[in-house]
C-alpha cells in the first residue's frame, strides 16, 4: 500500500475507534502508532512517541496548561465566584431579565480568572438557579442563558484552549489572549440585550429584580477587587511584555493562592482538590496532545494533508466557501466530542488548510474558540447541559438544550460577524 | 496477581496525591521566584527554564499510571453508553489496546536510551541537568501503567 492510501485507511480507522467509544488518546495512539509502524518500522515508532512525550512535557510554554487549570480550580475553590455575582447583581437585577444578565456578565467576569467553562458553570449554577426559581423566571430561558453564558469564561483570557491551539500551531498565546478580549466582551453584551429585549417584550420570562441604593451598589465594587487584581497581573504582565503567557500562568496561580489565603477561604484540603482535579485534566490533555502531535508527524509522512490542501487550492472554491465549511465541521462534532478532543484531532488537518487560504491564525484561534463554545451546548453532547443538569434536575434536559438554542444563533452571528470584520479581533493583539 | 494490581494501583494514587501536589507547589514557586527577582534586580534564575521545564515533565509522567485506574481519558461516549455488553467490552479492549502501545513504546525507548544518555551525558542546555533520571522516571511510570493496563485486562472498566 503506498503511503498516501495508509493516511486516508488510518483516518477512516480512527473515525471508527472514535465512535466505538475508545477514548480519544488511545484511538489516536493506535492510528499513529499503526501507521508508523508500517510505514518506518516500530523502532521509529517509539522514538517519535518518546521524543514528543520528551519534548512537550519539558516544555516551558506547557507550564501554563496544569497551572492555569490550577488557577480556575483555586478560584473556584476560593468561592469568589459568589462574590462577583453578589456584586454584579446589585448593578445588573433590575433590568428586564436581570438575574439573567447578571450571570452573564458574572460569567464574563469570572472567565477573567479561569480558562474552564465547567468552572463558571458549576460556581453559578449553584447561585443563579435558585434565585432565578425565587423569582418565577422562565427555566427554558434560566437555563439556556446559563449554560451558554458560561461558555464565554473560554473566550476571555486567560483560556485554556486558547493555551492549547497556540501550543499546537505555534501562535503567539499572548496575542491570541488579547485576540480573545474584545470578542468575549461583545458576545456577553449580545447576549444580555437579547435577554433584556426578550424579557421586556414578555415580563413573564424575567421579572425585575430587587433595587439597591447607589451606596450599595458602590460598596459592592470592593468585592470585585480580587478578580480585578488577578486578571490585571496576569493579563496587564503580558500585555505588557513582563512576563510570558507560561509565566503569566505561574504567577497567575501564585497570585489566585495568596488572594484566596488572605480572604480565609482556602484551607489546605481545599488546595489539594483543587490540585487533584487539576491532575485528571492536566494528563488527559497531556496522552492527547503526545499522541495527536505523533499522528500529524505520521500524516505528513503519508502526504494526505498536503494532498488535501492541493485538492482544495484546486477545486477554485472561494475561501469564505471552505470556511463556511470548516464552521460546519466543528459545529458537527461539537455534538460528538469534547472540546479539547475536538480541538487537538482537528488540527492537524485544519490549521493548515486555514492558514494556506490565507486567514490570520490569531483571528482563526478566537473563531475556533467561539465554535467550541457552541459545541459546550448543543445536543447530545453539551457538557455545559449535562453538568447544569445535575445542578437543577427537576428541569429537563431537553427544555435546557431548546433554552441554549436563541444563544448558540447569536454566538453563530458574532462568528459571520467576526469574519466580515476580522479587526475586532486583531485591532489590539496587532498593537502588542 | 491482584495482589500485584493493588499494590500498583496504591502507589499510582500516592504518586497522583502527593507527588503532584509537590510538583506542582515547586513549579509555581519556581515561576514566581524567578519573576520577582527578574522584576526586583533585574536578572532571573538562568536554571529556572529547564528545572521547570523538567519538573513538567516529572508532572505529567506521576500522573499517567492512576489516569488509567480512574478512566480519566476522554471518550465520545454517547454511542457506547448505548452500546451492548461485547460492543463495550470490544471498544474497552481498543483502548487497552491503545494504553499498553503508548505506555510500550515511550517505556522501552525511554528505558532503553539510558545507556546512551549516561556515555554521552545528555542533559538540559542551559545547566548540567542530567536526562537520564528523568528518562527513568518516564521509563519506570511507563511501565507502571503497561503492568495496571495489562493486569486490569480481565476484570471490565467502569463506565463513565
Amino acid at each position: 500500500m503506498d503511503p498516501n492510501t495508509v493516511g486516508y485507511l488510518a483516518f477512516v480507522i480512527l473515525i471508527g475507534l472514535i465512535f466505538l467509544g475508545v477514548p480519544i488518546a488511545w484511538a489516536i495512539t493506535l492510528v499513529a502508532a499503526g501507521g508508523l509502524t508500517y510505514l518506518q518500522g516500530p523502532g521509529q515508532a517509539a522514538a517519535q512517541f518518546y521524543t514528543t512525550a520528551f519534548g512537550a512535557g519539558t516544555e516551558f510554554l506547557f507550564a501554563s496548561i496544569p497551572l492555569f487549570i490550577f488557577m480556575g480550580q483555586i478560584v473556584n475553590q476560593a468561592r469568589i465566584g459568589e462574590d462577583l455575582f453578589d456584586a454584579l447583581h446589585k448593578w445588573f437585577g433590575r433590568l428586564p431579565g436581570g438575574l439573567a444578565i447578571t450571570a452573564v456578565a458574572s460569567c464574563a467576569a469570572f472567565g477573567a480568572v479561569t480558562g474552564v467553562s465547567s468552572a463558571a458553570i458549576g460556581t453559578m449554577g449553584k447561585m443563579v438557579i435558585p434565585e432565578m426559581k425565587r423569582f418565577g423566571y422562565d427555566m427554558r430561558l434560566a437555563c439556556g442563558s446559563l449554560a451558554t453564558a458560561a461558555t464565554i469564561a473560554i473566550m476571555i483570557p486567560p483560556s485554556l484552549l486558547m493555551v492549547l491551539y497556540g501550543l499546537w500551531t505555534e501562535t503567539s498565546i499572548g496575542k491570541l489572549f488579547i485576540g480573545g478580549l474584545v470578542p468575549g466582551i461583545l458576545t456577553a453584551l449580545v447576549f444580555s440585550i437579547y435577554i433584556a429585549i426578550r424579557c421586556t417584550i414578555n415580563p413573564a420570562l424575567g421579572p425585575l429584580g430587587q433595587r439597591y441604593p447607589w451606596s450599595e451598589r458602590f460598596r459592592s465594587l470592593t468585592k470585585l477587587l480580587p478578580i480585578g487584581v488577578i486578571f490585571s497581573v496576569v493579563i496587564g504582565g503580558m500585555y505588557s511584555g513582563a512576563f510570558t503567557p507560561g509565566e503569566a500562568a505561574g504567577v497567575g496561580a501564585g497570585a489566585v493562592v495568596v488572594v484566596g489565603v488572605a480572604m480565609r477561604r482556602l484551607s489546605w484540603r481545599a488546595v489539594v482538590i483543587a490540585i487533584e482535579e487539576t491532575a485528571k485534566l492536566s494528563v488527559m490533555i497531556f496522552a492527547i496532545l503526545v499522541s495527536a502531535s505523533v499522528l500529524s508527524r505520521f500524516l505528513v509522512s503519508t502526504q494526505v494533508t498536503t494532498g488535501v490542501i492541493e485538492w482544495i487550492a484546486a477545486s477554485g472554491y472561494n475561501r469564505y466557501v471552505i470556511f463556511a465549511l470548516i464552521v460546519l465541521l466543528y459545529l458537527v462534532l461539537g455534538c460528538i466530542l469534547d472540546a479539547f478532543g475536538m480541538i487537538l484531532l482537528t488540527l492537524p488537518f485544519v490549521f493548515p488548510i486555514i492558514v494556506n487560504l490565507g486567514f490570520d491564525a490569531v483571528w482563526f484561534g478566537v473563531i475556533l474558540t467561539l465554535l467550541t463554545e457552541i459545541a459546550l451546548v448543543t445536543p447530545p453532547v453539551g457538557i455545559n447541559v449535562y453538568i447544569l443538569s445535575r445542578i437543577v434536575p427537576d428541569v429537563p434536559m431537553q427544555e435546557m438544550f431548546i433554552g441554549a438554542l436563541p444563544f448558540v444563533a447569536l454566538a453563530l452571528g458574532i462568528i459571520v460577524l467576526l469574519t466580515i470584520f476580522p479587526a475586532i479581533v486583531l485591532w489590539l493583539p496587532n498593537r502588542m | 496477581m491482584a495482589a500485584i494490581r493493588q499494590g500498583l494501583a496504591r502507589i499510582a494514587r500516592g504518586l497522583t496525591r502527593y507527588a503532584a501536589l509537590g510538583l506542582l507547589v515547586a513549579l509555581v514557586l519556581l515561576i514566581v521566584a524567578d519573576v520577582a527577582l527578574r522584576a526586583i534586580i533585574g536578572s532571573g534564575m538562568v536554571w529556572s527554564l529547564d528545572a521547570v521545564g523538567l519538573l513538567l515533565l516529572c508532572f505529567f509522567v506521576v500522573l499517567l499510571p492512576a489516569s488509567w485506574l480512574d478512566d480519566d481519558h476522554v471518550r465520545m461516549d454517547i454511542f457506547y453508553l448505548r452500546a451492548s455488553r461485547p460492543v463495550k467490552r470490544c471498544a474497552d479492549l481498543l483502548a487497552a489496546a491503545g494504553a499498553l502501545v503508548f505506555a510500550g513504546l515511550i517505556g522501552w525507548h525511554a528505558l532503553a536510551g539510558i545507556p546512551y544518555m549516561l556515555r554521552a551525558q545528555v542533559g538540559s542546555s542551559t545547566v548540567s541537568i542530567p536526562h537520564w533520571p528523568f528518562a527513568l522516571l518516564l521509563g519506570l511510570c511507563c511501565l507502571m501503567l503497561f503492568a495496571l493496563v495489562l493486569l486490569g485486562l480481565r476484570s471490565p472498566k467502569k463506565e463513565p
